[in-house]
């Protein structure tokens, strides 16, 4: 190490805007979002398996051009207004994803965390705090898998993913001596979706201040359960899955 | 899925102010701590457990009207000097919480997260900065629980929970049966609080190149004990507990 003994100028840069060369024979358009490949380093139009870095202030065609022989100029940080499917006045503070460079969701199922929604338009329409650098995805690190169907059996296997409900769930959880932990997260609006966690049966869901009860399931209950709502849960407990993080109310069935 | 094939002008709004639809019949003053009813998506002068949305930027007083007759003008983001109970000059980087419009305090137990004190000002005083959108509480997901006593035997009840302790505590860990996984989380300013985690008899305490003791406790040194020390604790390891995630200074007896 050589720590400083004289003044040294640091050259600070100001502003949300950043560029990055460009692949090779490709065109983003104004207000695309942006992706970075991870291999190169290059942007493109984003792709699920991409990094963002904000939207693009204007088009760049390279598309006769090599890889990097263009910059494409975008806004890192700010807050864009953008169609986000099934968007409604209580997903105010929600993650936004992106499946493509104009095409943003709700769930993080093969999307690119985007930002955060900061205000409610209209039907399908809210402005979106994004932050490409600093904002972490709530579920970074985590498979999200669509629970397709109304009910689905965790093993081994689930642990490490979140479980994206979308609509009424009944989730039964691992016999205890199954070490897993899983996240299981509501992704329906305000009011729509219920999920039942359903412990193995013989054993009971425990968490914080739940004591459980044997055979009964832990329930986000319907009326109240929002979006973003969910449930961590841990196995190996000998009376069964504990739940060590939960959002939103959920009570033990009665 | 639709990719561009064409430009597309994206409406970027500039700057750090939001609006909201109010509740009927309140009013907003100016300076408010804002909160969003999970419910409604509606605003008020912020209560548990409402979603904290900014400050208000000037009153509005929707008094004699409708759910929504009114918007609410907030600042979402920047810092902003407030009071806060204990407040001292170690206390930089640290979680502030609000349990209503205008009581900000360090406790996270029936909190809502605001931001993180940024500078000192004086004895009670600091700048916050918060960022209504974009910061996330470090405690979000756990149930938080003032520790009332000076000792506490965990449970199983208390997988989940982060546990703030506000005085000197020894809190006695279950024996290996109970796979707990438990936050305890120092709230007292530098130096005044000790945190010591007691092992079940024969059981020790293991971590991050900490081999444990049996018997022997594990504790944030009182000295150098810092507000938001913490460890996280997994119970269930043949030994006895492992530290999954610590901070400040912590010892084996």
């Amino acid at each position: 190490m050589a720590t400083l003994s004289a003044d040294k100028r640091r050259d600070i840069v100001l502003g949300q805007v950043n560029e990055f060369p460009i692949i090779i024979t490709e065109i983003i358009y104004e207000g695309a979002a942006v992706g970075t490949v991870k291999a190169s380093g290059h942007a493109q139009p984003l792709t699920s398996s991409d990094k963002f870095v904000g939207f693009a202030e204007q088009k760049c065609d390279n598309s006769t051009g090599a890889a990097a022989a263009k910059n494409v100029r975008v806004v890192t940080k700010g807050t864009a207004k953008l169609s986000v499917s099934g968007a409604v006045i209580t997903d105010v503070g929600q993650p936004v994803y992106a499946t493509d460079d104009d095409t943003f969701v709700f769930l993080p199922t093969g999307g690119v965390f985007i930002g955060f929604v900061k205000r409610f338009v209209s039907s399908g329409i809210v402005e979106v705090q994004f932050d490409s650098i600093n904002y972490k995805n709530p579920w970074a690190g985590r498979l999200a898998e669509t629970l397709s169907a109304g009910t689905l059996t965790l093993d081994i296997q689930d642990s490490g993913k979140v479980i994206c409900c979308t609509a009424d769930a009944v989730v039964t959880t691992a016999v205890y001596t199954v070490i897993s932990d899983v996240v299981v997260l509501n992704c329906g609006a305000y009011g729509i979706v219920g999920i039942n966690i359903d412990p193995f049966s013989g054993e009971l869901v425990q968490g914080p201040d739940l004591a459980g009860t044997t055979d009964k399931d832990l329930i986000n209950t319907k009326t109240t359960a929002n979006r973003g709502d969910y449930v961590r849960l841990k196995g190996g407990s000998a009376e069964g899955a504990v739940a060590v993080e939960l959002k939103g109310i959920w009570a033990t069935e009665a | 899925m639709t990719t561009l094939s064409a430009d597309k002008r994206r409406d970027i709004i500039l700057g750090d102010i939001n609006e909201i639809p109010m509740i009927a019949a309140e009013i907003i003053y100016e300076g408010a701590a804002v909160g969003i009813i999970k419910a409604s998506g509606h605003a008020w002068p912020l209560a548990f457990p409402n979603k904290f949305a900014g400050f208000a930027e000037q009153k509005v007083d929707n008094s004699l009207g409708a759910a929504a007759a009114k918007n609410i003008r907030v600042i979402s983001s920047g810092v902003a000097k407030l009071s806060i109970s204990g407040a001292v000059i170690t206390d930089v980087g640290l979680p502030v919480y609000a349990t209503d419009d205008d009581t900000f305090v360090f406790l996270p137990t029936g909190g809502i997260f605001i931001g993180m004190t940024r500078r000192f000002v004086s004895s009670g005083i600091m700048e916050v900065e918060f960022d209504a959108i974009g910061m996330e509480n470090p405690w979000e997901g756990r149930l938080a629980e003032t520790l009332a006593g000076a000792t506490k035997t965990l449970a199983i009840t208390d997988s989940g929970k982060v546990i703030c302790c506000t005085i000197t505590t020894v809190i006695t860990i279950p024996a290996t049966a109970t796979k707990l996984d438990v936050v305890l989380l120092n709230c007292g300013p530098y130096g005044t609080v000790q945190i010591s985690a007691d092992p079940n008899a024969a059981d020790k305490i293991q971590g991050p190149d900490i081999a444990g003791s049996d018997n022997t406790d594990y504790y944030n040194t009182l000295a150098t004990a810092q507000r938001g020390d913490f460890i996280h604790l997994i119970n269930g390891d043949a030994n006895g507990g492992i530290v999954a995630e610590q901070r400040g200074v912590w010892r084996t007896a």
